[in-house]
């Protein structure tokens, strides 16, 4: 499948999860369902997708600690100095916990199932602007890059280090030596900027167009268009 | 300019910003077409400035340097680029796109080549490189020598007439390093290739100019500099391994 057919049919759906009324429950656990099928057909390790979906826990749990304390109405617990949890805070922080948790899945799905590259491409056939693909693609490629520089300097580190280590003195050395990566990186970034300038970059940024999309590639996205579609009529029904 | 002369710096001069000391300090010489010419000299004697200064990423603060006729100038830049390619000492700085295959089309791109052109010049290349199977791979699961191999392909693809090595042999093992001088021996393009690996030099260029301290310690053929073990001495460089233990 073409990645801009994954990218239109995941953005159609996440339009779905996201205009879906509150306390929809059902609707929910229907889009995740989907979604979750959708893993399994792509054959897509369980695993991975777990991974890909806890780097959104961060924002999960934000939601989940203020918002039930931010919306006037019914008292459910008072935990003190003037905070009080409200039912329908708690309601709306659960829906939003639970439509983030969906278009995190359809994200982490497309993410897993096409390569950096090809989706970069996708993006750019959808209109993308070239400079924000490129930035993107050497994102991408730069932070693999620093990860590997972090590894090798953490490991250059505990090869100096007594087996056992203080944990206010391991932070100090792990603060120092992300300011060294940090550093570095900027000092990387402009040697790149050398490299390319070196092959005639000026400041604007030619990126090939993607080829065009075939009878199959149109038919795959009428598939996965009537897909959501269905999903979404399914779910009025139900409610 | 003299006839038949490639490329020229004539007393060059600069300094960093916000440097104290010159990092070249009135370099000349000239090179003719088809030529291959060594810069050698310790760390920081300034080979890589003096490489950037002759691809035009820095500008001389004083003398010239010119590509054939042209000037190297802000306005001509396009121009020498086209003609002059650089290939970095750390491949990891080179390669910055996530795939070879975007790697390889980059240059032809920003020098808006037709679509069919470009991916006819890559496929050529790779197969020029062995680096066919390599296309969709990411750079960082590359071993150096496929690095190395590929970072001097991005550069080639461009037909530069001019190729400028910063110490290409640095990170690769004794076979790597033997199959890098036989490909950089069979390239038609005229070459300047910055190194301290002496053995490098001997190999691969018939003349060569010892850099110390950002200037020009001595200038000739690479077979008689690089015996002389007073003057290597005297600019912080050793006699090529092959030739030490020689009485």
């Amino acid at each position: 499948m073409d990645p801009r057919i994954a990218l239109l049919v995941a953005l159609a759906a996440t339009a779905v999860v996201v205009t879906t009324p509150q306390g929809r429950w059902w609707d929910y656990a229907l889009f995740g369902l989907s979604a979750f099928a959708v893993t399994i057909l792509w054959r897509l390790s369980p695993l991975a997708v777990l991974r890909r979906l806890l780097l959104t826990a961060p924002v999960a749990l934000l939601i989940a600690l203020t918002v039930p304390l931010s919306l006037p109405g019914e008292e459910v617990w008072a935990p003190g100095l003037g905070l009080t949890v409200t039912r329908e805070g708690l309601m709306l922080a659960a829906a939003i916990v639970c439509k983030v948790a969906v278009a995190a899945l359809l994200l982490a799905t497309v993410s897993l199932a096409f390569s950096a590259p090809r989706l970069l491409r996708g993006l750019r056939g959808l209109g993308c602007p070239a400079p924000l693909v490129l930035i993107l693609g050497m994102l991408q490629r730069q932070l693999g890059t620093v990860q590997g520089e972090w590894r090798r300097m953490r490991r250059a580190a505990l090869s100096r280090s007594p087996a056992r280590r203080q944990p206010l003195r391991a932070l100090r050395v792990l603060s120092q030596m992300a300011a060294v990566l940090f550093v570095r990186s900027l000092d990387r970034g402009e040697r790149i900027h050398r490299a390319m300038a070196a092959r005639g970059f000026d400041g604007v940024a030619s990126v090939a167009p993607p080829p065009s999309l075939t009878p199959h590639d149109f038919l795959a996205l009428a598939i996965g268009l009537v897909a959501v579609a269905c999903l979404r009529v399914t779910a009025v029904l139900l409610g | 300019m003299a006839e038949g002369i490639h490329l020229a710096a004539e007393g060059v001069v600069f300094r960093y910003p916000h440097a104290e000391r010159l990092a070249i300090d009135g370099v000349s010489f000239a090179v003719e077409p088809g030529e291959r010419l060594a810069i050698v000299g310790p760390n920081g004697a300034g080979k890589s400035t003096l490489l950037q200064l002759l691809d035009g990423l820095e500008f001389p603060t004083a003398g010239e340097i010119r590509i054939g006729n042209t000037r190297v100038t802000p306005s001509a830049l396009r121009q020498i680029r086209g003609r002059v390619g650089l290939v970095f000492q750390s491949p990891d700085d080179q390669l910055f796109c996530p795939t070879v295959a975007d790697d390889l089309r980059f240059g032809p791109q920003q020098f808006g080549w037709p679509r069919a052109e470009v991916e006819a010049a890559v496929e050529e290349i790779a197969a020029q490189f062995e680096l066919t199977d390599l296309l969709p791979q990411s750079p960082l699961q590359l071993s150096q020598g496929e690095r190395q191999r590929v970072a001097l392909a991005t550069t080639l693809i461009l037909r530069p007439e001019i190729l400028l090595l910063d110490e290409p042999t640095a990170s690769l093992d004794p076979r790597r390093r033997r199959r890098l001088i036989e490909l950089l021996g069979g390239l038609e393009q005229t070459l300047i290739v910055a190194t301290h690996d002496l053995d490098l030099a001997l190999d691969l260029c018939p003349r060569c100019v010892i850099l110390s301290g950002g200037r020009v310690i001595a200038e000739g053929e690479s077979a008689r500099l690089l015996i002389d073990r007073a003057l290597l001495e005297g600019s912080d460089l050793e006699l090529p391994l092959r030739l030490q233990g020689r009485g």
